[in-house]
Formats: C-alpha cells, structure tokens, sequence
C-alpha cells in the first residue's frame, strides 16, 4: 500500500479533476444566455392550434430570449389551448397589441414563441392576454391548402378554356 | 419437459432468493452510511483505490469515444449538410447516454471487479471471520467504505469522461475535419441545457451506486475458494453491464 | 530464547514444559501443567444436545462438550466431522438448530449484537492462515482491536504490542507486512493480535496445519505457556494427535457428529474403543475404512461388472 500522504495526494487531484470538469460541464456548454430571474410576469395567450410546442420553450422577441412558455393547456369551454408565458421583468415594455406566433427554430428545430411589438402606449400587465395570435403551422394542413387551390385553379383554367372555346 | 419447467423454476426461485439477500445486503449497507463518514479516512482510500487509480483507462476511453464520435457525428451529420451541429450533437450523446454508461462499464469492469476480488479474498482468507470474531463488523470496516468509495468517484469519473470525450470530439471535428469552432460550441450552448448536465450526472451516480453495491455483494458471498473469488469477479462484471443498462432505459424515460 | 537472559516479562519465568531436547512422555508433561484443571463444574464452554445441518445434512447430531476453565482442551477428529463448525457456534457465527451453546454461563443463541460483540472482544481466535489484514503491516495488525475498541494513546498501544509480539518472538518484524511472512510467522503474529486485548477465552483453529517442526515446537510451546501465564481457557481443534496431546489437558475426539471419546491424552491412548484406537495411532484401516465402497475387486477386474 502507498504511503497515505500519496493517496490523500492523488484522491485530492481526482476530486478536484472531477469537480472541475463537472463545472467545465456546468458553465461552459450549456445555455448561459438565459436564466429566469425571480422577477417576472405571467402573460397568457390562446392558440386554435399549438402544433409541437411544449413547455419550456423559449418566447423571445426580435430573435432574444426574453422569457419561458409555463405551461400548455386545453380550456374546454373556450375551446383553445392556452399556453402560460412567463417574462422577465426586465422586459415589462411590451405592448398589449403585440402578436404572439409560433414559430420553427430552423427547419427542423424546436417551435418557440416569437412575440412582434404592436404600438399601443399601455403595456402587457402580470395576468395580461396576448390578443393577437398566429398559430403554429401544420404541414398537413399547408399541404391540404396548397392541393385545394390547386385544384380550384384547374377547374378555373379548364372553365375559362371551355367558355372561350367557339 | 418437466424436468425443464423444474429446472426453470429453480433457477427462477434462486434468482428471486439472491434479489432478496442482495436487497437486505443493500438495506443494511444503506443503514449504516451515515457511520461511514466518520471514519472518512477509510472511504478517502477507498475513492483512490475506485476512483484515482481508475483515471486512465477513463481518461483515454473517454478521448477515444469523442473522436468516433467526432468521426462518425461528421459523416452523418455531412449528409444532410448540418455539419455545424456537430458539437450539439456530440455533446447531447456523450451527456445523456454515452458518458454514463461507457464510465459505468469501465467502472464495472476495473474498479469493480477490484472491489469484488478484494472482498471476496478477504473472505477466503478469513480475514472478514477474523474481524468477526473481534467484534468488528466487516460490513462497516471493509464494505462500507468501498461502497461509498465507488459511489463518489463515479460522477466524478463521468464528468471527467465528458469533457474528454468533447474534447476529442473537437479534435477530429474542429482540427481534423474542418468544422467551424465558434459554430461547433456556439451551437453546442444554445442546444445544450443545464438539465442534460444534470441528467448525465444523476445518471453517473445512480450506475456508480448499482456497479458498486453489486461489486461489494459479489465479493462479501463469494465462496471462500480460489474459484469463488474468480466467479465473483466474473459475475460482478455480467451483472453491473445488465443492471447499468436497463436502469439506463428506466431512468431515461422517467427523466424525459 | 536463551533462557539465561533477564526475563523481560512473566512469560519466561514460567517453567517450560517442554525442554529443549523434549523426550517428556505424556504422563511427564502431564503432571507438570499448573492449571492443568479439566475440572468442569466450572466450565467457561458448555454445548447441550447440540444438532446442526449443513444444506439439510446433519453435521452435528447431539453433541455434548464441556470446557474446563483455565485448561487447554482440545477438539480432535477426523476430517469433516464438524470440527469448525463447534468453534463458530462458540463464537457466535453460526447458531445451533437446536441444543444449547453456553459461553461463560450466557446463552451465545440468546445474545443481541452488542452483547454478542461484547462476549467476542472476550475471545481470541487463531485462524488456520493466520488471517492477517493484507493492507496493514505486522505492527498494525496487532495493535487492530486496540484501535478498534479502545481509546489508548498511541504510547500505550505501541508498548502493548511490542509485549505481545516479543512473547510470540517476533518484536523484531513490527514493520513487515503479512506478504513478506513465513506461514509459521503469520500465524505467531496472528496469535500475538488475539492476545492483545487480553482475552478470557482462547481458540486455536488447526494451529499446527502445515508447519515444519521447528514452528511446530514453538507454537506448541505458546499455547501452553500462554495458558499457564494468562489463566485463560485454550480451545484447539486439530487433528494433529501427537502435538496436542503433549500440550492438552482434556480431548474430546468426535466422530458422526457426536462425542466418540473424552479423556485426557493418557486415557485415549489406551482407550479401548476401536475407532479412537485407529485415530489416536494414525491406523490406515478400521472403523474408517481404507476402500471406498465399491464392487467386488476381481469381478471388476474382469470386466464381469458393468460401470455405475
């Protein structure tokens, strides 16, 4: 057996590489950019269609993350889902007609809530509801869109082409 | 046929009288814990003995594993033209599930079957009767410290894995294979979060609980014989890589 | 040990049993034990009617056995017979099926953990390999249960076990470790660590298994004078025949699980029965056959059997 200074020498080492790795972990590769503060607001907003939005995701405005989706739900006398955002206070100037849409995060990337500044003077208040809204975007549906008026444009050209035909 | 269903049975019967040995080992082991940190020397040996003298095989491993999956990570990612992504991707896979459970069969495999073979001569050698007999109790001189030894030292030791294995990912990625620096950890920031962090490591403490108290149960009931020892050795291995493995799959799902 | 030198401690001023160039009978050595009291109305051990199983074989199938206090008493018998086992029904590992095991008066089977550690720290044991703590030097291993249970400054500690390891012969190893040790060594030192805390009850598992006759002479030598010196009661389960009978002053020779024979060395010697005959003489043939059992010789010979 080692002299016990050796072990207490090498058993400090481990421990002090593996908290300092554990800290490289902590503090070098994750999200820094954004921690919600103890100061924020609550704002609400309903959505006919939240697509694969999911608790957790950011909301952020021009690009900056300025805040978390709560929590998602479904109000069934209003019939829409209803998802929670919580704002940091340090963003406490929004204005009550700001539109809230659900957007993709790159082409495959996660669904976020993006908020656009409207021009009202009075401000989105803890409790507040987001008016405007854009649901996210379900591909089926743009598909299904797109097919229709496909359709509806054929049947167009080829009723043009029979009334202008002598 | 009945003979099988017989045999079937059996076994079946020892299995579940094992569980339930293992269980009231781990009972008692968990009720003295507490005890264990007062004799702090004993479990300082111990974390060098599981931990320290683990550090290179760990380290070189977890380098190795980064570059593959640098490798690998940049070819497929090549394909679909999202070679940036390289860092978020290699980084997400060693933290969630490579990580912990590479370190945990390394673990298992080193500095378990050490733990095992340790115990289990002692217990051949009657050195654990000995303490007996002079009213020590084994389990709290020699078991314990070994099990708390292993359990601290496997975070530690996953962490260490982690980072050398970014470490080797940026290597091939970023100086072998061209990726973009700023993009492989700018990217790697935005997509990584504290939870991944946190779950890899509550991953690493978990495994290093199970591999350690299956190592030390190994070795404490091996039979007192060359052999005994050796089966122990064996065992602690087969068990520790099945056990890290499905409690790897509960524990990914419940943390989901 | 030269014997004109200043004795250091009480060890030496003991007469020695066995002089030097030993051609002491039995008898001899005998009549010079002091404490040589087999007198069991005063028993430190007692087994009642004792019955075990092993795997749902019985190994011991009502054994009765009674220590004196104070004398050397050994437990022989051929191999198997359950030997062990009785050592670790007194100390305490193992309970008995049923029948009593009485330590010092006190039920060993009835005893809680901390009454049980208690009765322990009263007991030395010497194992058949010594049994020292591989991770920790001769010194260390020694001084273990003084750490362990007490609270002794570390002078004190370290003069008690140079005392115990000088009346083993071995003050002059503190600093090996158990690896670098002679296997008659090992044992010495692990005899010095199951004196150290001054026990009432000594046991000796196989002291004598695989020793050259020098060690042999002087481990014999160790159990008697450190009987005689520390008036404690010696439990030696063997089957060497000739040491322990120049040492013992009670035998018990089992046989089946039960007590074959009980008597002092003289007595067994010339015991009449035949299966303590072919024992106590180291006889290849009698009660305990030779021939494993098998089929008739010439008919196997002749191919006239088939194979099992």
């Amino acid at each position: 057996m080692r002299s016990s200074r050796t072990i207490d020498l090498s058993t400090g080492l481990f421990v002090l590489l593996g908290l300092a790795a554990i800290l490289f972990l902590v503090s070098q590769i994750t999200n820094r950019e954004f921690s919600l503060g103890t100061d924020s607001y609550r704002v609400t907003a309903q959505f006919g269609n939240v697509g694969g939005l999911k608790a957790g995701a950011p909301v952020s405005m021009a690009g900056v993350t300025i805040g978390r989706v709560e929590s998602i739900s479904y109000d069934m006398k209003l019939f829409k889902a209803v998802a929670v955002l919580r704002i940091d206070k340090r963003y406490g100037q929004i204005p009550n007609d700001s539109d809230a849409s659900i957007l993709t995060a790159g082409l495959l990337g996660g669904q976020y809530v993006g908020i656009s500044p409207g021009g009202s003077d009075e401000v989105l208040k803890d409790g507040d509801r987001i008016e405007l809204v854009q649901d996210a975007i379900v591909l089926e549906n743009l598909i299904s869109k797109y097919l229709f008026s496909q359709a509806d444009k054929r049947a167009e050209d080829a009723g043009s082409a029979k009334e202008s035909a002598p | 046929m009945s003979g099988l269903g017989g045999e079937l049975l059996a076994s079946l019967r020892a299995a579940l009288e094992r569980l339930g040995a293992m269980a009231r080992f781990s009972g008692r082991l968990l009720m003295l814990t507490p005890s264990g940190f007062l004799r702090f020397r004993l479990v300082v040996e111990q974390i060098y003995n599981a931990g320290a003298l683990s550090l290179v095989i760990i380290m070189t491993c977890g380098l190795f594993v980064g570059m593959v999956l640098g490798l690998q990570g940049f070819d497929l990612l090549q394909r679909f033209g999202s070679e940036d992504s390289l860092g978020t991707a290699a980084a997400l896979s060693l933290l969630k599930e490579l990580g912990p459970v590479v370190t945990a069969l390394l673990f298992a495999g080193r500095a378990g079957t050490a733990l095992a073979s340790e115990i289990g001569l002692m217990r051949a050698t009657d050195q654990l009767s000995a303490l007996e007999i002079m009213a020590v109790d084994p389990m709290q001189r020699i078991v314990l410290p070994r099990f708390l030894g292993g359990l601290l030292s496997m975070p530690l030791l996953t962490a260490i894995f982690i980072a050398i294995g970014l470490f080797g990912v940026q290597l091939v990625g970023v100086q072998f294979l061209g990726v973009d620096q700023g993009q492989f950890w700018s990217q790697m920031r935005g997509a990584v979060e504290l939870g991944d962090v946190r779950e890899g490591l509550v991953k690493g403490l978990v495994f290093g609980a199970a591999c350690s108290l299956i190592a030390v149960h190994e070795g404490y009931n091996a039979a007192p014989t060359a052999e005994g020892v050796g089966l122990a050795t064996t065992r602690t291995v087969v068990i520790s890589a099945v056990t890290t493995l499905v409690l790897d799959y509960i524990l990914t799902a419940l943390m989901l | 040990m030269d014997r004109s030198q200043q004795p250091e401690n009480t060890l030496e001023t003991v007469p020695d049993p066995l002089p030097a160039h030993s051609t002491a009978t039995v008898n001899e050595a005998h009549r010079t034990h002091a404490g040589a009291d087999a007198d069991t109305s005063r028993a430190a051990v007692r087994l009642r009617d004792v019955h075990y199983r092993v795997d749902g074989r019985p190994v011991l199938r009502g054994l009765d056995i009674d220590i004196g206090a104070g004398a050397i008493t050994a437990i022989m018998g051929p191999s198997g017979t359950g030997k062990t086992t009785v050592l670790r029904l007194i100390t305490g590992q193992i309970f008995a099926d049923s029948g009593v095991v009485e330590v010092e008066g006190r039920d060993v089977a009835q005893l809680d953990r901390d009454a049980l550690y208690a009765m322990r720290r009263r007991m030395g044991m010497l194992f058949q390999n010594g049994a020292l703590l591989t991770d920790l030097n001769v010194f260390e291993n020694v001084a273990f249960p003084l750490r362990e249970h007490t609270r002794l400054p570390d002078r004190l500690i370290r003069t008690i076990v140079l005392t115990k390891l000088h009346a083993v012969g071995l003050r002059g190893a503190v600093d090996l470790l158990p690896q670098q040790l002679s296997g008659g060594m090992a044992r010495r030192v692990a005899l010095a660590r199951a004196i150290v805390m001054d026990p009432q009850i000594l046991i000796y598992d196989e002291p004598f298994a695989g020793l050259d006759p020098i060690s042999m002479g002087v481990v014999m030598r160790l159990i008697r004078s450190l009987n005689d010196a520390l008036g404690v009661t010696s439990i030696v389960v063997t089957h060497d025949v000739q040491e322990v009978s120049q040492i013992a002053d009670a035998c018990y020779i089992l046989s089946e699980g039960r007590v074959a024979a009980f008597g002092s060395p003289v007595e067994l010697a010339a015991h009449p029965s035949p299966m303590v005959h072919q024992f106590v003489a180291g006889l290849a043939d009698g009660p305990v056959p030779f021939h494993y059992p098998a089929t008739d010789y010439r008919a196997d010979l002749l191919g006239l059997t088939t194979p099992a």
